[in-house]
């Protein structure tokens, strides 16, 4: 077909005037047009009113408990504070196979580990969610107790953070808006100033309610603890009762809320109960002299009771021994399992810090004491005394198995009562190949460095 | 509501022009055969010029084309191979008219119909390099069973990654390298007019790697060409998103040349895993303790036996046994007055390489009753699908085709690579001995795994009705309308019996039930313009909007500890439920402006248009230009230059295009989640993603050069083009600092991406006998990546353990400490203090191919016999081979005890036990290989003995693929990927290879 040149030019005005028509048409009203719904988020605007604030407060609770205590029902094992940091202590030792796990329970951490990051990130995100949730809470009814509750949890990031970091972690704060404020380096002192300042807060803003009271005050007690206040530490728990629990709960409702250790442990199988681990260490461990570290298999101790699988998930490893029961006697005594609550303070811890002021003291006889009734609780046999810093160390990594004590304990072994960290941490020969490493603490994760306030580690001592 | 209304408003403002005419019409008709051998031509394009409308022809090679209106057309006949013919028509009413070609055979046809954005157009006027690839002839000869099988090795430029030897598993395409860092590189696919789903990861339940991708469910049977669309400058008017490139698909039609032609097909195959796995390791001393030989070399023992088995190698007790695949199909084609058809359908039934002997499968049913058929064979694959095209005119000058497809059927495939609970894994992580262990598996056994039940069940709708109005009063004008829609049901599950898998808590069941729905749909409304300006200048004008929603609704439920007896999630112990819902919108408007000249120089602007629903609050629309300029030196009519060169075209383009951010990557949100207070679960947030509400699409341009030349009378092809691809505001994840306490990066548009490189296809008809033909094709490329510019202050983003982002480097490149040794005491054997670790790691080498050539042949004799082959190779990548790491960190590699191993391979595997020093570089492999891919033998059957059965034409087909790989890489196979999903992150770890095949195939048309 051929085309007259008037009769093309003749047409071009009406088929220019429909594509004009037609981009007209996306010229308007596009963003309704383009309008999508996703009901998988939540955006800022619709936390509102009692029922927003009532998801930010279980959404901060949420936060802690996974950072704390969970972190293996999701596949992410090792991420919790728990089970992380019974790994590079002398509590357990890694069954599975990866060597980001491996880095822990070797002593050995890169940097750059995943596992890394993601306790570190947990924390810091459990940290900010509990105290911004705390914030709202306040704005909207200044004497909300819940507020005193995040307030003592996020206190209890810090000490995780403090207890289980090496000096120079950082703290920044992101606004909604997406503006970023980057904070400094922080000493594990300052950390655990930090921590006091929100128990203390926490304990104010409680009121007459005392359970959070003794939440923050066994909080108090144990940031105490870790800066060498012992007096003062055990002040502040005297008010605690022996049966005081705090928990965080667990459900199998969704897999992040699964208990972090029964996960790793009996479900997956990827972490086991140590006995001796770091073979040659001192008898600081276990008491005893026989060149051996803390017998928690051997001791037939029913604080620490288990149960034996023979399949793991490394060929290397022979067979997983299961923790069946958070405690033993009649204050502290909870069967694992999926959805068990994990203590978090508890009247027992009151008493163990009180003995430690006891002992710091100079009163060895009260440590004692209090140690022995503790034992009672659990038709345990009375200590024949006298009671010295290693039964002491024992008898909290006993009662405190499986709750996040033990790294804080081994470092300040080290800071507090001047024992090396070959003498404190697991040595020697690592069953999977190698030696054990140097550290007594985790790093400041590598993602870190985008902070430009940030220094790494300040230090890596304990 | 709001939707529907624009949609109408699109379909108004197409139909406005619309003005009902009558006319008077004629039919034309003719036959086309080959110059040489006067053989008929069949699927020859016979297209009526300036109308759109046009037909194929049939296998005697004739085509009717009626219900033209009265007046004067040139008609086109093209067809890949040959030179086009015209001729001028006079078409009178109520008058039939014949028009016949005979058409010389030609390597490059400048000529050839291309399908564009804004309709057919001839190649000769497109300026950019688009391949073509004829299905149509492929699929009835070569074994392919897949679009993946179907593209690989066909197209310069074009990078099929085969991840995995198991039936149905997905694939990654790469078209002139990868653009994104965060983003998907996969091309968009266009299926007829619509957009549809072509998502890599269309399974939802990780069970180690593997996983199915959306793009294997077209049936390649029913598929007449593909023409793939390279970058940027040609993808423009295909809008955000074409940034990877487009594969547009036209299916069968029919034609309009009277009678049903009938096809049918039965297929048989046989599957085999060809491959000899690694052996397990291990040293013993008389007292049966365990004894490396790096301790024999310091005399800290003496190994008195060096253990090696491999149960995966052991007939007795191996998982694998042979696959078979069977394929039926039925189609009819044909039309009538004004209207055509296809309709076909097709059974598959592929069993893959895994299961149970006989032995295996009499000692489970000692203790019960029966076993599924599902842990016998675990890895199978059953499909229907259906085709129904249907095109008439419905009016004057408007024709409609309804383009559906329906495909259903499951797909069922074995845990494997990162997955304890798979029987790879528990091979190659095995012992030494068949005495050890369990038969020298490490954790389950063959009939262990294969209690464990992975299936997708699936069925999905690809339709689309094609609207074309071709006014007879205004024959300069084409008006194009179509709406499609991509629907898939998909229902994931993974069941694991109580009891029978007896790993960790699976050995108390666990089962999972995904639904998971996928709809995309398209609106694209568009017009051309064609007018003859003046004798020698032409000028087409087109002008479109287009409409792209995807909705992807998921909901997820799972349970462990199930009841003894059942498969439901409503007996566990343990009940988990999730739900998601993504969805995206993009909306655009193009206008395309092209000028010719002597139908030599075409010069082509255009711009498109978008704006979609994930950009940031800040960001309004985005632009991408583009210009082109093809010019055809010389054409088939012109005379030769020195007698050799018969048609020479250049061309340039440079264009842009984009990719959109993800759904929500411009938000600031929180996950909603639950907690527990107090024991009781309570509805709460969690923090999910800082946003920015500045985010943009990547913006990509490319410029390409290129020339297209036919020699010694067509008999020889050549296509080269050149091209340089830069994205910039590439959308970087960006790490946030975590002491932030949010999310862990945020988006954001930084920094540059270059791909640069080059393309050949070139094909020759090596002889044209009357006895003897043989064609040759030849398509090379290469590919040259590099991350220009991260935009952050560090230079580099880690991902995973061994590959970065790294300014100056490849996308993805590897990166590790490189390991040396010295074998100091000259004892043969490499001890500890032997090998050195550096310190920092350094550039290994790229994860894709840099370089990929494929050569294709085709020998005929005496029009009886066919042979065919493909040769595949790609070079220039690197593959972590961390199934050997992995085996060195468990202790039962080879190099760890076997004291006469080679030195390099002692050294590597030693230093995994080195703590805090070990190194993966020493496992990051050159992956450099030549694959024979295919061979085909087709015996053409005559004619007379076809008629004997009833059929008209008749072939039997013998194919084989996988047929053979060289490479220097020591794993199962250099293509094996573990990760087949992610963008850049690659390794083989544990994972089936691919198996080798072979096809017995028979063709009959009716």
């Amino acid at each position: 077909m051929t085309y007259t040149r008037d009769r093309a030019w003749r047409v071009l005005p009406r088929f220019a005037l429909g594509a004009c028509l037609t981009l007209a048409l996306t010229a308007c009203e596009t963003g309704e047009l383009l309008e999508v719904e996703d009901p998988d988020i939540v955006t800022p605007g619709s936390l509102t009113g009692e029922i927003g604030l009532s998801a930010i407060y279980a959404g901060a609770i949420g936060d802690v408990t996974v950072a704390y205590d969970g972190g293996a029902g999701d596949g992410s094992f090792l991420t919790g504070y728990v089970t992380a940091s019974a790994s590079l202590s002398d509590e357990a030792y890694v069954s599975g196979t990866f060597p980001s796990r491996e880095q822990f329970d070797q002593r050995a951490i890169d940097l750059r580990n995943g596992n890394l990051l993601d306790l570190f990130q947990r924390l810091q995100r459990a940290r900010r969610a509990a105290e911004v949730g705390a914030e709202r809470l306040l704005e909207s009814d200044p004497e909300d107790v819940r507020a005193a509750e995040l307030q003592a949890l996020a206190g209890y990031t810090y000490v995780a953070l403090g207890e289980g970091f090496c000096s120079g972690v950082p703290f920044s704060t992101a606004t909604l808006g997406g503006e970023l404020e980057y904070g400094p380096p922080n000493t594990t002192e300052e950390v655990f100033n930090i921590a006091l300042a929100r128990f203390q807060a926490a304990e104010a803003q409680a009121g007459d309610n005392e359970e959070i009271a003794n939440l923050a005050r066994v909080g108090q007690g144990r940031a105490l603890l870790n800066l060498g206040q012992y007096t003062e530490a055990a002040a502040a728990v005297a008010e605690v009762p022996d049966d005081y629990l705090y928990t965080l709960f667990h459900s199998t409702s969704s897999a992040r809320q699964e208990n972090g250790f029964y996960a790793a442990n009996t479900v997956t199988q990827r972490l086991s109960i140590a006995d001796d681990q770091g073979g040659s260490g001192p008898p600081f461990r276990d008491g005893s002299d026989d060149g051996e570290g803390l017998s928690f298999l051997s001791a037939d101790d029913p604080r620490v009771s288990f149960t034996v699988d023979t399949l793991a998930f490394d060929a290397t490893v022979d067979s997983t021994y299961l923790l069946l029961n958070y405690g033993a006697g009649g204050l502290v005594n909870i069967p694992l399992g999926r959805s068990a609550p994990a203590p978090l303070a508890t009247g027992i811890e009151a008493r163990l810090i009180e003995a430690e002021a006891a002992l710091g003291s100079g009163n060895p006889g009260g440590a004692l004491a209090i140690l022995n009734d503790l034992r009672a609780t659990a038709d345990l046999d009375p200590l024949d005394g006298p009671v010295t810093v290693q039964t002491l160390f024992e008898e909290r990594a006993f009662w405190l198995y499986a709750t996040g004590h033990r790294l804080g304990d081994l470092r300040r072994l080290i800071r507090q009562y001047g024992q090396s960290p070959e003498n404190v941490f697991p040595t020697g020969d690592y069953f999977k190949g190698g030696e054990f490493g140097t550290d007594v603490n985790f790093p400041i994760p590598q993602l870190e460095v985008n902070n430009p306030e940030a220094q790494g580690c300040l230090n890596r001592s304990a | 509501m709001l939707k529907t209304r624009w949609l109408f408003a699109g379909i108004a403002a197409v139909a406005m022009c619309t003005t009902p005419a009558a006319a008077q019409q004629g039919i034309i008709t003719g036959r086309v055969v080959d110059a040489t051998t006067q053989a008929p031509l069949s699927d020859v394009q016979v297209v009526l010029e300036g109308t759109g409308r046009g037909t194929l022809t049939d296998p005697d090679g004739r085509y009717r084309l009626a219900d033209v209106a009265a007046g004067s057309y040139e008609i086109r006949a093209t067809r890949i191979g040959y030179n086009g013919g015209t001729q001028q028509v006079s078409v009178g009413a109520g008058a039939t008219i014949t028009a016949n070609f005979a058409l010389e055979t030609s390597a490059v046809s400048l000529d050839a119909i291309v399908v564009t954005s804004t309709g057919a157009q001839q190649k000769r006027e497109v300026a950019n390099a688009i391949s073509n690839i004829n299905a149509d002839e492929i699929v009835d000869e070569a074994p392919v069973s897949n679009i993946s099988e179907l593209l690989t090795g066909r197209a310069a430029g074009v990078n099929i990654l085969q991840s995995s030897g198991t039936v149905g598993t997905s694939t990654r395409i790469r078209i002139r390298g990868a653009t994104s860092l965060s983003l998907s590189n996969q091309p968009i696919i266009i299926v007829d007019g619509a957009r549809v789903n072509n998502s890599s990861d269309a399974f939802s339940i990780g069970i180690g790697g593997q996983t199915l991708g959306a793009l294997n469910d077209i049936n390649p049977q029913t598929i007449e060409s593909i023409e793939i669309v390279k970058g940027p400058s040609a993808a423009t008017l295909y809008g955000t998103d074409a940034a990877n490139g487009v594969i547009v698909i036209t299916t069968k039609q029919g034609g309009a040349s009277g009678g049903p032609r009938w096809n049918a097909y039965v297929e048989q195959g046989l599957t085999r895993d060809v491959t000899t796995y690694p052996e397990n390791f291990l040293g013993i001393t008389a007292a049966d303790s365990t004894c490396f030989a790096a301790e024999v070399g310091s005399g800290a023992c003496v190994q008195d036996e060096l253990l090696s088995y491999q149960p995966l190698n052991d007939e007795e007790v191996d998982p694998f046994e042979d696959g078979w695949s069977q394929l039926y199909g039925l189609s009819v084609a044909g039309g009538g007055e004004g209207i055509n058809y296809f309709f076909s359908g097709q059974l598959e039934d592929v069993v893959g390489v895994y299961g149970l002997s006989d032995n295996a499968i009499d000692r489970l049913l000692e203790t019960r009753d029966e076993l599924p058929e599902s842990r016998i064979r675990p890895n199978s694959l059953e499909n229907i699908s259906l085709r129904a095209n249907v095109g008439a005119d419905i009016a004057d000058g408007l024709r409609l085709s309804v383009n559906s497809a329906y495909v259903t059927g499951e797909t069922f495939f074995p845990p494997n690579d990162n997955n304890a609970l798979g029987v790879l894994p528990s091979g190659l992580l095995g012992y030494a001995s068949k005495d050890e262990g369990r038969f020298g598996y490490g954790y389950l056994l063959p009939g262990e795994v294969f209690a464990q039940e992975v299936v997708r069940e699936s069925d999905r709708l690809i339709g689309s009705a094609n609207l074309f109005w071709e006014p007879s009063q205004w024959d300069w004008f084409t008006g194009r309308a179509t709406l499609g829609l991509d629907n898939t049901s998909r229902h994931d599950q993974y069941f694991a019996p109580v009891g029978q898998v007896p790993l960790g808590n699976t050995v108390l069941g666990s089962r999972s039930s995904n639904r998971i729905d996928t709809k995309v749909y398209t609106a694209d409304f568009g017009g051309t313009a064609e007018f003859t300006i003046t004798p020698d200048l032409t000028s087409r004008s087109s002008a479109g909007v287009q409409y792209n929603r995807e909705f992807v609704q998921g909901t997820y439920a799972s349970g462990e500890e199930l009841g003894p007896g059942t498969k439901s999630v409503s007996s566990a112990a343990q009940q988990f439920a999730d739900e998601a819902t993504s969805e995206s919108i993009t909306l655009g408007t193009y206008l395309e402006q092209q000028f010719g000249w002597k139908n030599r120089l075409f010069v082509t602007g255009g711009i498109r248009f978008d704006d979609n629903s994930a950009f940031g609050q800040e960001f309004d629309l985005i632009s991408y230009p583009k210009i082109g300029v093809s010019y055809v030196v010389l054409d088939e009519q012109g005379e030769p230059f020195y007698n050799v060169v018969n048609s020479l075209r250049i061309r340039g383009a440079w264009g842009a295009s984009g990719r959109a951010p993800g759904a929500t990557d411009a938000l600031t949100f929180f996950d909603p989640a639950t907690a527990t207070i107090q024991g009781t679960d309570v509805p709460a947030i969690t923090f999910g993603s800082l946003g920015n509400v500045d985010l943009q699409p990547e913006s990509s341009k490319e410029v390409e050069l290129g020339l297209d030349a036919g020699f010694l009378d067509g008999r020889v092809g050549l296509g080269f083009t050149w091209y340089r691809k830069t994205t910039s505001d590439i959308l970087v994840e960006t790490p946030l600092p975590p002491s932030l306490g949010v999310s862990d990066s945020r988006f954001a548009n930084l920094g540059s991406v270059e791909n640069r490189g080059w393309e050949i296809e070139a094909n020759a008809t090596l002889l044209e006998m009357q006895d003897v033909g043989w064609d040759f094709n030849f398509t090379a490329s290469s590919n040259e990546n590099e991350l220009e510019d991260l935009g952050l202050a560090a230079d580099s983003i880690l991902i995973g353990t061994n590959q970065r982002f790294q300014e100056g480097y490849p996308l993805g490149a590897f990166f590790g400490r490189e390991v040396s040794f010295e074998d100091l005491d000259d004892n043969g054997i490499i001890s500890t203090n032997e090998v050195t670790v550096a310190e920092t790691p350094t550039f290994i080498g790229p994860a894709f191919p840099e370089t990929q050539i494929s050569l294709r042949s085709t020998l005929t004799l005496f029009d009886l016999v066919r042979l065919s082959g493909l040769m595949d190779y790609r070079g220039g990548f690197y593959q972590y081979n961390n199934t050997a790491e992995f085996r060195c960190g468990v202790q039962n590699c080879r190099g760890l005890f076997d004291t006469s191993a080679p030195l390099d391979i002692q050294a590597r595997a030693l230093q995994t036990q080195i703590q805090g020093a070990r190194s993966a570089a020493p496992f990051i492999e050159d992956a450099t290989f030549w694959k024979l891919r295919e061979i085909s033998v087709t015996l053409l059957i005559p004619n007379d003995w076809a008629q004997r059965i009833g059929s008209s034409n008749a072939s039997l087909v013998f194919s084989g693929r996988n047929l053979g790989t060289w490479t220097d890489y020591t794993g199962t196979d250099p293509e094996m990927n573990s990760l087949p999903t992610t963008n850049f992150n690659s390794y083989d770890f544990l994972g089936q290879p691919p198996a080798r095949s072979f096809t017995l195939r028979l063709n009959l048309g009716f």
